[in-house]
């Protein structure tokens, strides 16, 4: 396992709040291998935000390590996180977080513009179903139109990781279901590394690996032999 | 309202504090500068009014050519409405203090009017003291010693005898509001300062002017105080002609006695003259006539010696042939001579024969004699006893004869016995002739041999006399020979002498001449110097009478009895200041509108973002219960508050703060007093209605859409407002071409139209605000640079006296050399007459051509043909206010009565003072007074007008570059007005595009966070969120210029100042500058952004949306 893909080692986060000192992440430590669809779940504020942020390298850690593909990304100061971001992370945010004034094509584009070996926009946008959509708005999209979009702003980086937040935690039953589809098409089909945080178990079954996270720890972390397809999948 | 909802309010405030201080500070800005700018006139007016009012400064300043006396002073002070009168002393002189000489204005010091308010030190108590300039003289100066220098005229000195003053304090003058002390005619013409002397410092029969301290209630350069003064005037100007004539009564019957003394005085030295010509003239005759006599008597004499010159030389020339001659004769002697020796030899020989032959005769009548006598003599000798006895008898016969007559018988016996006597002696007689009878025939022939040889011996003599004569001739002749060749010796002897007496004689005669000649030129001397003293004599007379004359003159001229009203309107000081705090009040309309329309706009963004973002707590308040009023009232009063804190604050701040920094600007020029700040409860009163009624109507706006939604509404989130596609998408080839992220900025610039507006208006108004700023300084500030640049081209201008000068040639010598050309003109002050007004303005007028170079006519089209005859080019200002237009006719009116009407030909610029130009053929006679001269390369234009300024005939010289200088430092106060301006539009660009970007990343801060998650780099954020502030800071800029232009032609429409005439123009680098510092601020606003960016949490894009 020291090869791992992504590798937690004891790592701690304590959020200074005024004179309060809350501890998020305790002594938290797993690894995960490449092109694993991971998801990590956990109820409300049980700290698995506080881990998609460290991991997608918009918090710092207090103690502990990480390592991404053999980089210790703990050690990285903000520009370098920023780069970090930038070529090595695709995010997916439950509210899409597409920018209302740009068009599918252009949300998708305005992220490829940032990585060095970005996909063509147009493809991808291709890929997630959304050929004819191109030209809309964010705004002229349903919800599931949009997590597309989202998700092919995220693949168009081409990035070694994908971080889906609560992907389908602002969609409807079956729309959610088609998202999870895509993510796991697309992890099979490209190799991606995708990790989805979810408070919803039974997103479990389409994991390879499944990290259950309980006040700021790890509750367990095992493989899933048995990956169920997402079609299969009920919620 | 209840306490929860106030906490609720108190805590909005709290957690939006930058929102609710943008609110305040655009209503405190706005509010301020409106306040101050406004509230600078009346402060700086007010503070003026305090300051003139206790120091009295005189409401009329009267002169009279002829001076006041007491009683003048006593009349005008008993004259209605005048609170005070008092005379005084002035004059301008040449004093030195600290090794510096400057002209100076001594003025005697007041007790009643126009006083001057001690700053250091005493007043003065006797004529050696003197208070000082405090603008001039430090207060290290007190007890130095000003002097008066030789460079003064005579009156003046002998005005002030004194001629030393020692400092004892310092002073301002209320006559002096600016720092500008005015002109002299004195040196350089600029006037260094003032001094106040006692009035018995001042050596004066009579007062020099006499100010009025009059009873008017009105504000300063108020038209009440006008019209007040206006009605005071005519009282005012009849009692000072009134005064005036009854001085010139007085004075001109005392001149006029002085003047008929010395009439007499020149009369009665003609008559002396006539006297003293005549005794001079007999002299002189006199003189004459002996030369005359002498040169007679020279010719004379001259004549005589030329004759026995004539004659000594003559007789000379005939020297030698008298030689040859007696020569000749000396010859001819000689051979006479010869010849008579010889006869003489023979004569002699001769001679010896007969005397041979003489001796045998003698000899034979020796023998003959003796026989003879022996014969003869016994008869002899009876004849002579005969003879002797008859002389007896005769003897005795005469002594008888007579004595009686008895004698008769002796006397007949005598007689017988005397005849018997001769009887005897005849016998004896006839014997003795017998006897020799006998003898006779020998001695007859021995006599007649004895007679031939005596014959021969005779003719011998007489040969020999001959001879001898002949010898004797030649003796004579050769003697007179002897003479004559002695006389000529003698004459060859004595001709030198002769010769060298007729030199001596010549030399005496030329001596004669000589002095003759020396005596005629001692004459011509003597009459020379004699005509010489007459004319002299003559031309003093004629002196006298000219001086008589010229003093007749004088005494008109002097007596010439012109009186002036001088009001404080002809007070520099005052003129300027009332001037230039108007062009403040002016400013103070046109640009605070900006601040009030950005301020509304500030507010409503500001609100409609605060309404949007609590739209879902509006919901739940109107869920709860609450009316919509009350929950309205909560941002009314978020918003209510914050402007009347901000009017509040801005109104105290703006009234202080800007009416300081005007004055202190001002102080520069006007240094007088501390300000009176001015709190007019009128404007603020308005300021407050405005700003918070304002604001809470904007902010009621703002709120009544959404609460007018129902509540189930109103807790759902809003849609995000949808993304769109702009205008400029629809140009495809340039859209395209476009950057990719300036498509972002582009879009997100036009998603919000009210804040492009706000922005636009915001970063515009910064602009056009220091558009209208630099374009006040280019209009009113430059305003000489262009009349002295543009219009007025000449350096000097030079008024002449022309009774001095018998043409423009002799004038124009005074400057030969110095000035590369010269113009004439004829200028005096004009009223122009219409059917409708009258104005006020001055008349030029010069030949054709003259002002070539000089004096530019040109309207904005261009030049303008130079008038022709009858016909006038007016300034602009005039043909504005007199509502004049090229065609039109106006009548001139001169000071002296003359009218002359003309037709406007051309309407020309110009900035300063009001001018008519005229062709001079216009005028009845071509006459000049005034020169304009271009000063020659080199020369120094300073000395060149002090050099003119001290000429004969030069009566004021005027420079350009003095004028122009004079004008620029009362304009430069308006260098920190722009700043000021500047500062304020600075402030205005940063307030709103601070806070407009400050709601645009509170709204957009999770599109933010999504970039940064996305990787953008923070340069990368900034410029993406940025981006459109600094395009619409561009477009904004560049809209502010042109709203900068417009409202410059509102500030310089408002700014009336009647002898100035300013352009709406703006130099270029007006707009450059207002555009650069535009960006600047642009930037610098941003760049205060970039804190506000970083602090973005990227978890924030984790959130859902609100």
């Amino acid at each position: 396992m020291e090869n791992s893909f992504i590798r937690f080692e004891n790592v701690k986060k304590i959020y200074q709040a005024g004179q309060v000192q809350v501890t998020a992440l305790h002594d938290v430590s797993f690894t995960i291998e490449r092109g694993e669809i991971c998801v990590i779940v956990g109820e409300s504020g049980a700290g698995k935000t506080t881990l998609l942020n460290i991991l997608g390298g918009m918090d710092s850690l207090t103690e502990g390590r990480i390592l991404v593909d053999g980089e210790d990304i703990s050690q990285y100061d903000k520009r370098r996180l920023t780069g970090y971001r930038r070529s090595d992370v695709g995010f997916v945010f439950q509210f899409y977080n597409l920018i209302p004034n740009l068009t599918a094509l252009e949300n998708v584009e305005i992220a490829a513009k940032l990585s060095a070996d970005a996909l063509d926009a147009a493809a991808v946008l291709e890929q997630v179903g959304l050929k004819d959509r191109m030209k809309n708005f964010p705004a002229q999209l349903s919800g599931g139109e949009q997590q597309r979009v989202a998700i092919a702003r995220a693949l168009a980086k081409n990035p070694k990781l994908l971080l889906c937040d609560e992907p389908t935690g602002a969609l409807d039953y079956n729309t959610g279901k088609a998202i999870l589809k895509l993510l796991q098409d697309t992890c099979r089909s490209s190799g991606m590394t995708v990790i989805i945080i979810t408070h919803n178990k039974a997103l479990c079954g389409m994991a390879d690996r499944v990290i259950r996270v309980k006040s700021g720890t790890i509750l367990s972390a095992e493989v899933n032999e048995t990956v169920t397809p997402v079609e299969e999948i009920e919620w | 309202m209840n306490r929860y909802t106030m906490r609720m309010l108190l805590r909005s405030i709290r957690g939006s504090l930058g929102r609710y201080l943008a609110i305040l500070a655009i209503v405190a800005l706005g509010v301020g500068f409106f306040a101050g700018l406004k509230s600078s006139y009346p402060a700086m007016r007010g503070t003026a009014e305090r300051y003139l009012d206790e120091q009295r400064l005189y409401d009329f300043q009267l002169l009279s050519t002829l001076g006041f006396t007491g009683e003048d002073v006593e009349a005008f002070a008993a004259l209605e409405g005048v609170a005070a009168a008092e005379g005084g002393y002035f004059t301008d002189a040449f004093l030195r203090f600290a090794g510096e000489e400057n002209v100076y204005r001594l003025m005697s010091l007041p007790e009643r009017v126009s006083l001057p308010v001690l700053t250091a030190g005493r007043l003065p108590e006797d004529s050696g003291e003197c208070l000082a300039d405090s603008h001039a003289f430090r207060e290290e100066d007190i007890g130095q010693t000003v002097t008066l220098t030789p460079a003064n005229d005579e009156d003046t000195l002998e005005l002030l005898p004194d001629g030393a003053y020692t400092i004892v304090g310092l002073a301002r003058s209320p006559r002096y509001l600016s720092s500008v002390r005015g002109d002299s005619s004195l040196g350089s013409g600029k006037i260094h300062g003032f001094l106040y002397l006692t009035d018995e410092a001042f050596d004066s029969e009579a007062f020099h002017e006499l100010c009025l301290w009059c009873d008017i209630d009105a504000p300063l350069y108020s038209e009440t105080y006008t019209d007040a003064r206006d009605r005071l005037e005519p009282s005012v100007k009849t009692l000072l002609n009134r005064r005036g004539q009854l001085r010139y009564g007085q004075l001109r019957a005392e001149a006029q006695a002085e003047l008929d003394d010395a009439q007499a005085e020149i009369d009665q030295g003609w008559l002396d003259y006539e006297d003293g010509r005549r005794e001079s003239r007999e002299e002189l005759d006199e003189a004459l006539e002996k030369l005359n006599q002498t040169e007679g008597q020279l010719l004379a004499a001259q004549k005589e010696l030329d004759a026995q010159a004539a004659e000594l030389e003559a007789g000379m020339a005939k020297i030698p042939a008298a030689r040859a001659e007696i020569r000749a004769k000396r010859a001819e002697l000689d051979a006479g001579a010869a010849q008579l020796a010889d006869g003489r030899a023979q004569l002699t020989a001769a001679r010896a024969e007969l005397e041979a032959q003489a001796q045998t005769v003698a000899a034979g009548q020796a023998q003959l004699a003796a026989a003879k006598a022996a014969v003869t003599e016994p008869i002899q000798q009876q004849i002579a006893q005969l003879q002797a006895q008859i002389q007896g008898i005769q003897a005795a016969m005469a002594e008888i004869s007579g004595e009686n007559e008895g004698d008769e018988q002796q006397l007949a016996a005598l007689s017988e016995a005397l005849a018997a006597a001769q009887a005897g002696l005849t016998a004896a007689q006839e014997g003795l002739a017998a006897a020799e009878g006998q003898f006779a025939g020998q001695e007859a022939e021995l006599a007649a041999a004895a007679q031939a040889i005596r014959g021969g011996l005779a003719q011998l003599d007489g040969q020999e006399a001959e001879l001898a004569a002949k010898g004797a001739a030649i003796a004579d002749g050769r003697k007179q020979l002897d003479a004559a060749e002695a006389e000529l010796k003698a004459a060859e002897d004595s001709y030198p002498a002769n010769r060298s007496k007729i030199f001596d004689a010549q030399w005496k005669i030329d001596d004669g001449w000589w002095q003759l000649e020396k005596g005629r030129e001692e004459y011509e001397d003597g009459r020379r110097e004699a005509e010489e003293k007459l004319r002299d004599a003559e031309q003093e007379l004629r002196d006298a009478e000219q001086e008589l004359a010229d003093a007749k003159a004088q005494v008109e001229e002097d007596l010439q009895l012109e009186v002036y009203t001088l009001n404080r309107d002809t007070n520099q000081g005052h003129l300027t200041f009332g001037n230039d705090i108007r062009i403040i009040d002016g400013l103070a309309n046109a640009f605070p509108v900006f601040f009030a329309l950005v301020a509304a706009l500030v507010c409503v963004t500001t609100m409609t973002r605060m309404v949007g973002e609590e739209r879902t707590l509006i919901g739940t308040m109107k869920a709860l219960g609450y009316s919509g009023g009350a929950v309205m009232s909560k941002y009314l009063l978020y918003s209510g508050s914050a402007a009347l804190l901000g009017c509040v604050a801005g109104f105290f701040l703006g009234t202080t703060a800007i009416p300081y920094v005007v004055w202190t600007a001002y102080n520069m020029l006007y240094d007088y007093a501390k300000l009176d700040f001015y709190f007019g409860s009128r404007m603020y009163g308005l300021c407050l209605v405005a700003s918070v009624l304002g604001t809470l109507l904007v902010t009621w706006l703002a709120c009544r859409q959404e609460l007018r939604e129902k509540p189930a509404e109103l807790i759902r989130p809003k849609a995000p407002k949808a993304g769109r596609r702009i205008l400029l998408e629809y140009l495809g080839p340039l859209w395209r071409r476009l950057p990719f992220l300036s498509k972002v900025s582009l879009r997100n610039a036009f998603r919000h139209p009210l804040r492009v507006l706000m922005l636009l208006l915001g970063i515009g108004g910064c602009t056009a605000l220091m558009v209208a700023g630099f374009g006040v300084k280019d209009s009113v500030g430059r305003i000489s640079d262009y009349q002295y640049g543009e219009i007025f081209l000449y350096d000097l201008s030079v008024s002449l006296d022309t009774d001095d000068f018998a043409d423009d040639a002799q004038a124009a010598s005074l400057w030969a050399g110095d000035a590369e050309r010269w113009a004439m003109t004829w200028q005096e002050p004009v009223t122009i007459l219409t059917d409708r007004e009258e104005k006020s303005s001055r008349l030029i007028a010069a030949a054709d051509g003259a002002l070539e170079g000089m004096i530019s006519l040109h309207d904005r089209q261009g030049e303008l043909p130079f008038p022709g005859p009858g016909q006038a080019v007016v300034t602009e200002k005039i043909a504005e206010s007199l509502d004049l237009r090229v065609g039109d006719s106006l009548t001139l009116e001169t000071d002296g009565g003359e009218r002359l009407t003309v037709q406007i030909s051309g309407i020309c610029q110009n900035y300063l003072n009001h001018y008519v130009f005229l062709n001079s053929a216009s005028l009845k006679e071509t006459r000049h007074n005034t020169a304009l001269l271009r000063a020659a390369e080199g020369v120094d234009v300073d000395r060149l007008g002090a050099r003119l300024r001290a000429a004969e005939g030069v009566d004021y010289v005027s420079l350009s570059n003095r004028e122009r200088e004079t004008m620029e430092r009362s304009m430069a106060s308006l260098d920190l007005l722009v700043l000021v301006l500047i500062l304020c539009s600075g402030a205005l660009a940063f307030i709103t595009q601070y806070n407009l970007t400050n709601i645009n990343i509170m709204e957009r801060v999770r599109e933010i966070a999504t970039v940064k998650v996305l990787g953008f780099y923070p340069g990368e954020t900034a410029s993406y969120v940025l981006r459109e502030n600094r395009l619409l800071a561009v477009l904004g800029a560049a809209l502010g210029l042109v709203l900068g232009k417009l409202l410059h032609r509102v500030v310089i429409q408002a700014v009336v100042v009647d002898y100035m005439s300013f352009e709406i123009r703006i130099a270029p680098l007006s707009y450059v500058l207002a555009f650069a510092i535009t960006i600047v601020f642009a930037l610098l606003t941003n760049l205060s952004m970039h804190p506000k960016l970083e602090k973005v949490n990227m978890a924030e894009s984790l959130k859902s949306v609100e």
